[in-house]
């Protein structure tokens, strides 16, 4: 009888140890099996019917803008499964749901497979197929038209998203190659104060908050559960802070998103006053003696004297009027912030998307940077991505003067006002587009004031043609004259550089992992296509072709990148303190560089737009225009850094808190609190109209992927049981929401989940076109479905909140504000 | 929280080396030491005087003599194969080396090149075992808690899936086909050391999912 007991067994081991020793078989040696055992999330796939394992092919995602690196698994030439790619330092294998129904994109069954070209009235919902000959005939004779004409800039080309290789096939090489620079995006419907916000005081915009590192973290206004722009790579790092370390994360938002839910403290504040609560935070800092006097004596343009002068008039007292956070919360957060050593602060739209959003987020870097959490491990970081080398085109370019707006909208559009661009097309004094074409771009669903922009894409006099390059069916295509399907992005070349939480670049490319379906073309192929037939010489042939180059250039082996999706160099250390590399005197000596004495910056003049030297040297780099672009490094005393290099403004290579571009328009030159004007003359009864995003979709190019809809399609209005009981709303009655421009009628929530002056209304549904589970509407093309599409249970379509918010732009960087729509809510 | 997944590590070892192929003289001489053959009888294990009085040599003959019979063959011999267990009716089809050969594959080992037997043979999926109670070892010892319930985690689906699946019946004839104590006993032990664990691993990860288990 054999008896084994924990204690014989650990006996028996420690003998078989030494009989397998004996036998001269090292420790960890295979007999018949060889490679090291590794935990990983993923990397490889069976078919649960054959067994057999699923080819993968690397790619990126790109429902959202985080483009995470992803593996698609794909059995006899299908897509069955997508997942993220365990190589990937950036996702670390992790993808998300919307990152999962990338099938649908691809099984859509409302995908659009020919070119197509109206018939009858815009709008009318007449096409006729076309062949891509006839479609690209008469595109390049408009083109070309205008051309011959000598006005190449009356070609707008308008995207939405468009990233990394993508963006440089179409704008740098084609756009660039035809001369036209009226070329809009859409920045400022998503966070352009943000980034202005932090061109003003670090420069080069785009943050990176090291929650892996951090000992705290602050959160104005992001989801960053579900919806940050870098999702998981953010979401991830934060849930692991908080379950593994105990790293205490504080909400602000007006509603309990999913991540206030998984906060240590959610606390409910006014929308629009997160600037208010900062800049207290900063003044107990300062009063407090707990901020960083050597960051802010070396690296900022302000003394400690003057920070705190000017913040002393913020105290706790005042916010908590402001916000309605106690001024005891207040206090005792800066504190245990300040102690925290380092925090890190994440602000995302519910913080700016407002009329004050760039003093808002001037004010979060402001109270980083005077804590010296700035570019330190744990801390605030600016951003690190992938700098790919790329074939280049040279070429002037001329532009019409619409893509910022109307006259006074905004005093520094740095990423320029997108959301306006049909009303400066409409009022037309600097001109109009004859070809106005769209790439990813939805100006009808994605903008405010949805009737406007559907009445000025439908007027042939003010817009004459539109093109939209769409691999779908949606409301700005059906605007259109001729569609020219795109492919989505499972079967598409490109390189991407998103932002590496790691602080280490991580190069990664999209490849097809299907054949385009139909006559589906992507259209970085087409734009080589039209280059020939225009006579422009862009040295690359397709957009597989400018891969294959840019990786070549970049020192990369196109076949690793097609058999791995990702790289990133194992030896490289996380670019932490970038600004405190000291330069030597080769770096900032030479015929073109120059010294400006005012900043004390040196500038190579040749990167601006100066003629001469002459001409740089009077004007000087900060009134010289595109100084930027040539600056090489701050002097601080007797030494040279490479500071905080600017971007799109000629400011110093100092952390600007206080900023001569603001005061110069009129602003404060210090972080200050603007009170937000419709919220001060607003009535007892009025509302504050906020939006949101959830985890399953994102805001306009999910809807039609039916795993996401079956989730997410019902977005009722959140609304407190407080405010529901003095209107007489109770759960699930239909109500009436009205701001100044229109009305809707929607579903109420009654919920504590919301702050008592908030209606919240989610973005993403209430699609009218696009397709059957999107809108109800099915598009015109039939097409190859995966099993399940048809089996659609639900008939809600949602509610789109975009019919009554106005695209009204803050005074600063033009952003959308979606968060400051005051509306009045009825039972309907 | 200790599995004694090192102990553990070493015994499948010690089996999948028993069932790879034909003894060596080397080997041989190593379990022949009286501290081992003195373990083996404190849990039940005797080889009896037969296997203690021949000499090394002889042995090597005998054994690889009857790991012919057993294992290989000409004629009839015993299966060392998963799938050989598998009934025709079983919903998961026979195709146990495919399963085996994904699940090894997938968690980042091969076969090795010279290696030209079928993937779910029992000394595979004792040494898989091996692997992966040794890794799980590691992890403890760096208290890696998360990455060693990994392991136990797939330790628990390899044997509830294959190994303890089979073990039983694959040991049982070995132990009543075996002319040597060798085979006999190994057999017996290979079977209730491999039940066991496969209730210990359930065990283990019941432990560190409880609130408040180490």
């Amino acid at each position: 009888m054999v008896k084994l007991t924990r204690r014989s067994l650990m006996k028996l081991g420690v003998a078989c140890a030494a009989v397998l020793a004996g036998a001269e078989r090292a420790l960890g040696q295979g007999l018949a099996l060889t490679g090291t055992l590794k935990l990983v999330d993923g990397g490889m796939d069976f078919s649960p019917v054959t067994g057999k394992e699923r080819k993968i092919v690397p790619s990126a995602c790109w429902q959202c803008v985080a483009r995470d690196a992803i593996l698609c698994y794909v059995e006899d030439g299908k897509l069955v499964k997508i997942e993220g790619n365990p190589e990937s330092i950036r996702n670390r294998g992790k993808i998300c749901a919307k990152g999962q129904a990338g099938l649908n994109q691809v099984y859509d069954p409302d995908r659009i497979l020919y070119p197509m070209k109206r018939v009858g009235k815009r709008g009318d919902g007449e096409w006729k197929r076309v062949s891509w000959d006839e479609a690209l005939d008469e595109v390049t004779a408009r083109l070309k038209a205008l051309l011959d004409e000598g006005h190449p800039e009356k070609f707008m080309f308008h995207y939405g998203r468009m990233k990394g290789s993508d963006s440089k096939i179409v704008k740098d090489a084609f756009l660039k190659a035809y001369g036209t620079g009226t070329v809009g995006n859409h920045t400022s419907i998503c966070e352009a104060a943000k980034w202005t916000a932090q061109e003003l005081t670090w420069g080069k915009h785009y943050d990176v908050n090291d929650v892996e590192h951090a000992n705290m973290i602050l959160n104005f206004g992001c989801n960053i559960m579900e919806a940050h722009t870098s999702h998981l790579q953010l979401s991830q790092r934060t849930i692991g802070a908080v379950a593994d370390r105990g790293v205490k994360l504080v909400t602000f938002d007006v509603r309990l998103s999913n991540t206030g839910a998984k906060s240590d403290e959610w606390i409910p504040i006014k929308p629009g006053t997160d600037g208010a609560v900062i800049l207290a935070m900063a003044n107990v800092v300062m009063d407090e003696g707990l901020y960083d006097a050597d960051f802010i004596d070396t690296w900022t343009n302000v003394s400690v004297a003057e920070l705190t002068d000017h913040l002393r008039q913020y105290t706790p007292e005042w916010a908590e009027g402001i916000s309605g956070v106690p001024a005891s919360k207040i206090r005792s957060l800066a504190i245990e912030y300040a102690n925290a050593k380092p925090g890190t602060l994440v602000s995302y739209r519910g913080a700016v998307a407002h009329y004050n959003g760039v003093d808002t987020e001037r004010a979060a870097k402001m109270l980083d940077a005077i804590l010296g959490y700035i570019d330190v491990r744990g801390g605030t970081c600016r951003g690190v991505g992938a700098k790919w080398k790329y074939p280049k085109v040279s070429g002037s370019t001329a532009k019409l003067k619409i893509l910022d707006g109307l006259e006074g909208d905004a005093a520094l559009p740095t990423h320029h006002i997108s959301h306006r661009v049909l009303d400066a097309i409409k009022e037309g004094s600097h001109g109009r587009p004859d070809v106005y074409m769209t790439y990813c771009y939805e100006p009808v669903y994605a903008n405010g004031d949805v009737q406007e922009n559907i009445d000025i894409l439908k007027d042939e006099s003010l817009i004459p043609y539109h093109v939209s390059i769409n691999p779908f069916y949606t409301e700005s295509s059906a605007l259109a004259d001729i569609i020219l399907p795109d492919v989505t992005y499972l079967e598409r070349w490109s390189w991407d550089d998103m932002v590496s939480y790691d602080m280490i670049p991580e190069f990664y490319i999209r490849q097809p992992v299907l054949p385009a379906p139909g006559a589906t073309r992507q259209f970085q192929d087409v734009c080589c296509e039209l280059a020939t037939r225009l006579g422009l010489e862009l040295g690359f042939e397709s957009a597989e072709d400018f891969i294959r180059q840019s990786c070549e250039k970049s020192g990369l082996d196109f076949g690793y990148m097609t058999s791995h999706g990702v790289w990133h160099d194992a030896d490289a250390k996380p670019k932490y303190k970038a600004y405190a590399k000291e330069l030597t005197p080769e770096d900032y000596t030479g015929e073109k560089i120059l010294f400006d004495e005012a900043t004390g910056v040196y500038w190579d003049w040749t990167k601006s737009k100066a003629k001469t030297k002459e001409e740089a040297e009077e004007k000087g780099y900060t009134a010289m225009k595109y100084a930027y672009k040539g600056y090489v490094g701050q002097k601080i005393g007797d030494k040279v850094y490479a500071g905080f290099k600017p971007d799109k403004l000629n400011k110093s290579g100092f952390f600007e808190i206080s900023s001569d571009f603001m005061a110069k328009k009129g602003f404060s030159a210090l972080p200050t609190f603007m009170a937000i004007p419709e919220h001060e003359a607003m009535g007892a009864d009025d509302l504050i109209l906020t939006t949101y995003k959830v985890n399953v979709q994102i805001h306009t190019r999910s809807q039609n992927c039916k795993w996401l809809t079956e989730i997410y399609h019902s977005n009722p209005a959140w609304i407190n049981p407080a405010t529901a009981a003095k209107k007489g709303i109770a759960d699930g009655d239909r109500i009436r929401v009205t701001s100044p421009i229109g009305e809707i009628v929607t579903t109420a929530r009654v919920t504590d989940a919301v702050h008592p002056q908030v209606i919240a209304i989610s973005h993403h549904l209430g699609h009218f076109e696009y397709g059957e589970f999107a809108s109800g509407n099915k598009a015109a093309t039939g097409h190859e479905c995966v099993p399940d599409c048809h089996n659609k249970w639900w008939s809600e379509v949602g509610v789109h909140p975009n019919w009554i918010i106005p695209n009204a732009p803050d005074p600063v960087a033009g952003q959308l504000r979606f968060n400051d729509t005051v509306v009045q809510v009825t039972k309907a | 929280m200790k599995t004694g997944a090192e102990e553990r590590s070493r015994i499948y070892g010690l089996l999948a080396h028993v069932y790879y192929h034909e003894p060596d003289a080397r080997f041989l001489k190593s379990f022949m030491e009286p501290a081992f053959l003195a373990t083996l009888e404190g849990i039940g294990i005797d080889l009896g005087e037969y296997f203690r009085e021949r000499s090394t040599e002889a042995l090597v003959e005998e054994l690889a003599v009857e790991y012919t019979r057993l294992f290989l063959g000409p004629g009839k011999h015993i299966y060392p194969y998963e799938s050989a267990y598998r009934s025709e009716e079983d919903p998961r089809g026979r195709d146990a080396g495919g399963e085996v050969r994904n699940l090894i594959q997938a968690s980042g080992l091969d076969y090795a090149p010279d290696y030209r037997d079928a993937p779910d043979h029992i000394s595979i999926q004792l040494e898989f075992m091996e692997k992966l109670t040794e890794a799980e070892g590691r992890a403890w010892e760096h208290e890696d808690t998360d990455t060693a319930t990994g392991y136990l985690e797939i330790e628990r689906r390899f044997l509830r899936d294959h190994l303890a699946q089979w073990v039983s019946e694959f040991s049982e004839r070995v132990a009543a086909n075996a002319r040597t104590s060798l085979y006999r006993e190994m057999a017996v032990l290979t079977r209730e050391f491999v039940l066991a664990d496969a209730d210990a691993v359930e065990e283990s990860i019941e432990e560190v999912r409880t609130p408040g288990g180490s």
